[in-house]
């Protein structure tokens, strides 16, 4: 029984990271109906970045994440300028395609200048376990758990209380009429993709004392992610969330009672099954207008 | 006048390709137009269904390991003969076509872009792990190339040397081409692309969308095949390390800048990358990065690709 | 006169809301019918079930008395039964003979074999672009012919949209506002269009909001209000219809 706990709260730390990831992305897509392929950079430059304050500028650990969710919500806000901005509303192809090419060029450059070899993050937080009703837990895991919640509690109540949460709502309804209304969608883009930079950067410097880093770990988060939105409902937040928690379960169940060789698996087998029964995903959007 | 000039601009280049070997007979030379043989040909099946139709298949470097190592299967475990090994190479690409097609028939998008990239990704998966099958990442290697050909007033032709297999490629190309390019000026062409610019649209003028897209798919999926068989038995040793997913960005990227949804672009995006790496020997590290670098800007400076911009110097020439 | 489209009951509604309310009405062959009603009151959902672009929650829709709820959206177009749309949907890339061309798919009936080997396959295209043009004549746009229909103003891709649907042989022709945005001359022009296509013998069905050119064009009205029918008659009749003046009054609507 306790090891089937352990699996889930193990499940629930990447779940946790999964759906910061899927957060952002979900965003980007209900507000600006655009398709971010770039997004799993966005994280692995984030992790690069927590890694390099920490180990070489000895910054402690939560200004090094910080300082990396800063960085990478700059890059995001690169993204917008560069990749989206001269594109938007010529369909989804050529977001597609800009932000692939985005991501090759972000992944193969890293690779270029931080080697394949994966880094190792350490910090005093992964070496300290404790031993909570059974399940035992890095203090780094429970700190991914905790510091995911908040941003996530953060990012929920910015959107459902703030003005600008609710033109970011209106603008994902219907952005004509939010522009009639004096939304500058510019802005809220700008703002949208910060926002999404930060919770990717977060994410990064979180799983990067977990596992290694390495220049092509963006490919994989950001298909989870992607597997993550399509789960939950492209543009729907709470739907990223639960879709991003259940995945990390799913895979953590898998690996341990299954096979772990084919962890990664899981994700494209729910995406095959999920797709096949409901084209739009589990909380999906409303059908389609024709 | 203009049917004319395109008519005899493309007999010339015929012309040229014919005796290209006859001049540079440097075989590493050869050895890259080959390739460039291949490319042309994987660029031109993905064109079909990314450019054509608008759907994003981000598997494609799947259907060319299918082909590949369907043709050496069937040849070197089957006893069939290479000819036939390479056209049921094809085939094989094509069922998988169909087998990923009808699932991602209601996908569109990025929906569909992960999709397919999965499926490529689990078929590189599956060329890594079926050992027994596929020998796994040691790969297979000494795979026989195609058996003497008699050919009358010529003789006997051995495939040992570059030239005979420039030839062989050229005459595969010239045909998947003509048939490629007489889809693409049919009805059926015309209906993948106004399935790529209304789905819904298409449906209402009478088409058949769900048997296109898969016809769509398949297509693209043989052409590619009988590039994989080709480059089985010219290589004659595969490893999964060729069907990766930098294969299929490198397609792409060859797709996108040479114009998405022309006939001309895949062919000379195909070209162009594929001796590009040659000539930059020297920065051959920074190969993805450039590559990357110049799919964004081309879809967003020059969406038709570099056809596209010839297409409006010329019709700005025609207009001064 | 024999009904070339019958409904029954039919009622689909979205979560809570209902858009189409045990909707029953039919259209006689060679008549102009026309569908009216306030913003919202389910006239092109109707629309989009009678073409299969959505399936009902119940009831039935019998064209020529087969029933073709559940058939795909193509073979709805097969059997005659044709639509324009309110938003212009015209292939952007591609021009204007190609957009038309492309609606010939049911009469070519291409596969992969007869594109690259059958000779009668190419007479057909070829015949198909030859009706195309002839299309493009009847709406007054073969001039055009070879640009691309993203570079046509609004009515002139209504009128693209007429012809694409013309050259699908229709008996029954689903017209959604097919002069919502337009001038009074371009109004007149497709009026106009419509009459001779009527005189050919092909039954008009037509959603508008221009009243004038309902009153001046219908044989008959069919007033819809929160997806129900609430008038049925000539065009007097239903103009002086209390219940229709109310329904009119009773809303804000944009005219």
């Amino acid at each position: 029984m306790s090891e089937l706990a352990q699996q889930i709260v193990n499940g629930l730390v990447m779940g946790g990271v999964y759906a910061l990831m899927a957060l952002g992305l979900t965003l980007i897509f209900g507000i600006l109906d655009q398709v971010n392929f770039a997004h799993g950079e966005l994280y692995m430059i984030g992790a690069y970045a927590a890694f390099y304050f920490l180990d070489f500028l000895g910054l402690g650990y939560f200004i090094a994440m910080l300082m990396a969710m800063a960085i990478v919500a700059i890059l995001g806000l690169f993204y917008e300028w560069i990749l989206f901005r001269p594109i938007r509303g010529l369909g989804h192809l050529p977001a597609i395609i800009s932000s692939l090419g985005a991501s090759i060029f972000l992944w193969n450059l890293s690779l270029k200048l931080f080697g394949s070899t994966p880094r190792q993050m350490r910090t005093e937080l992964s070496e300290v376990t404790l031993n909570l009703f059974g399940i035992s837990l890095t203090v780094q895991r429970l700190l991914v758990i905790c510091i995911a919640m908040i941003l996530i509690l953060l990012l929920y109540f910015m959107i459902k209380k703030t003005r600008l949460g609710k033109a970011m709502r209106a603008t994902a309804q219907n952005p004509e009429m939010a522009a009639l209304l004096g939304v500058d969608i510019n802005r809220i883009a700008e703002l949208t993709f910060l926002i999404g930079g930060a919770l990717a950067g977060a994410a990064g410097s979180l799983i990067g004392p977990i596992f290694l880093i390495y220049p092509a770990m963006g490919l994989m988060a950001c298909l989870k992610a992607f597997v993550v939105v399509i789960l939950g409902g492209l543009g729907n937040v709470i739907g990223a969330v639960f879709a991003g928690l259940s995945l990390g379960v799913i895979e953590s169940l898998g690996a341990g009672f299954i096979s772990s060789a084919y962890k990664d698996f899981f994700a494209f087998i729910v995406l095959i099954l999920v797709l096949w029964a409901r084209p739009e995903g589990i909380l999906g959007k409303t059908a389609k207008k024709v | 006048m203009q049917s004319f000039l395109k008519f005899s601009l493309t007999t010339l280049l015929l012309l040229f390709l014919i005796i290209i070997p006859l001049i540079f007979k440097n075989p590493y030379f050869l050895h890259i137009i080959i390739m460039a043989g291949i490319f042309v040909l994987l660029a031109s099946s993905m064109n079909l269904i990314t450019g054509c139709t608008g759907r994003l298949n981000l598997g494609h470097a799947g259907f060319y390991g299918l082909g590949a190592y369907g043709s050496t299967l069937l040849v070197m475990k089957m006893g069939f003969p290479v000819w036939i090994g390479m056209l049921f190479g094809g085939m094989i690409s094509t069922l998988f076509g169909v087998l990923i097609g009808v699932p991602c028939l209601k996908l569109r998008g990025s929906y569909l872009a992960i999709t397919t990239l999965a499926f490529g990704e689990i078929t590189r998966l599956a060329f890594i792990n079926l050992v027994e099958l596929t020998n796994g990442p040691l790969g297979i290697r000494e795979i026989p190339g195609p058996p003497p050909l008699f050919l009358p007033k010529i003789g006997l032709i051995q495939f040992e040397s570059k030239i005979v297999y420039y030839y062989l490629i050229f005459f595969i190309c010239l045909i998947c081409l003509l048939i490629i390019y007489r889809i693409m000026n049919s009805q059926i062409g015309n209906t993948f692309i106004a399935i790529r610019e209304d789905e819904i649209r298409a449906e209402t003028v009478g088409i058949d969308t769900i048997k296109i897209k898969i016809i769509n798919f398949a297509l693209g999926a043989f052409f590619a095949g009988i590039a994989g068989s080709f480059y089985a038995h010219y290589v004659r040793f595969i490893s999964p390390d060729t069907f990766t997913l930098n294969e299929t960005f490198t397609i792409l990227t060859m797709v996108v800048i040479g114009g998405l949804g022309t006939f001309w672009g895949p062919v000379l995006g195909g070209v162009i990358f594929t001796f590009l790496p040659e000539l930059l020997r020297a920065i051959a590290d920074y190969r993805m990065i450039i590559y990357g670098l110049l799919m964004t800007v081309s879809i967003i400076f020059m969406p038709e690709g570099l056809i596209g911009i010839f297409r409006s110097l010329r019709t700005k020439k025609l207009t001064e | 006169m024999e009904n070339l489209l019958k409904i029954e009951a039919l009622t689909k509604h979205y979560g809570g809301l209902i858009a189409v309310d045990g909707l029953e009405l039919h259209v006689q062959k060679g008549e102009v019918l026309s569908l009216i009603g306030p913003n919202g009151a389910g006239k092109t959902t109707t629309f989009n079930l009678i073409t299969g672009l959505e399936h009902p929650d119940q009831g039935r829709i019998l064209f020529k008395k087969e029933e073709i709820v559940g058939l795909k959206p193509h073979e709805i177009a097969e059997k005659g039964l044709v639509r324009t749309f309110q938003i212009t949907r015209v292939f952007k890339k591609m021009t204007l003979l190609e957009n038309v061309s492309v609606a010939q798919h049911m009469a070519i009936r291409p596969n992969l074999w007869s594109v690259l080997f059958s000779q009668s396959e190419m007479e057909r295209e070829k015949k198909g672009k030859e009706k195309a043009a002839e299309m493009l004549k009847f709406v007054n746009l073969y001039h055009k012919r070879e640009e691309f229909a993203s570079n046509l103003s609004l009515g002139e891709q209504k009128r693209l949209e007429l012809a694409i649907a013309l050259s699908m042989d229709p008996e029954l022709l689903l017209l959604d506002e097919p002069v919502a945005g337009m001038n009074p001359r371009e109004t007149d022009e497709i009026i106009h269009l419509i009459e001779t296509i009527r005189n050919k013998g092909i039954t008009v069905f037509l959603i508008e909001h221009d009243m004038k050119m309902v009153m001046g064009i219908s044989e008959r009205v069919i007033v819809l209000n929160y997806g129900k029918k609430i008038a049925e008659g000539t065009p007097e009749e239903v103009s002086n219809n209390p219940a229709v003046i109310e329904a009119y009054l009773g809303k804000r609507h944009k005219e």
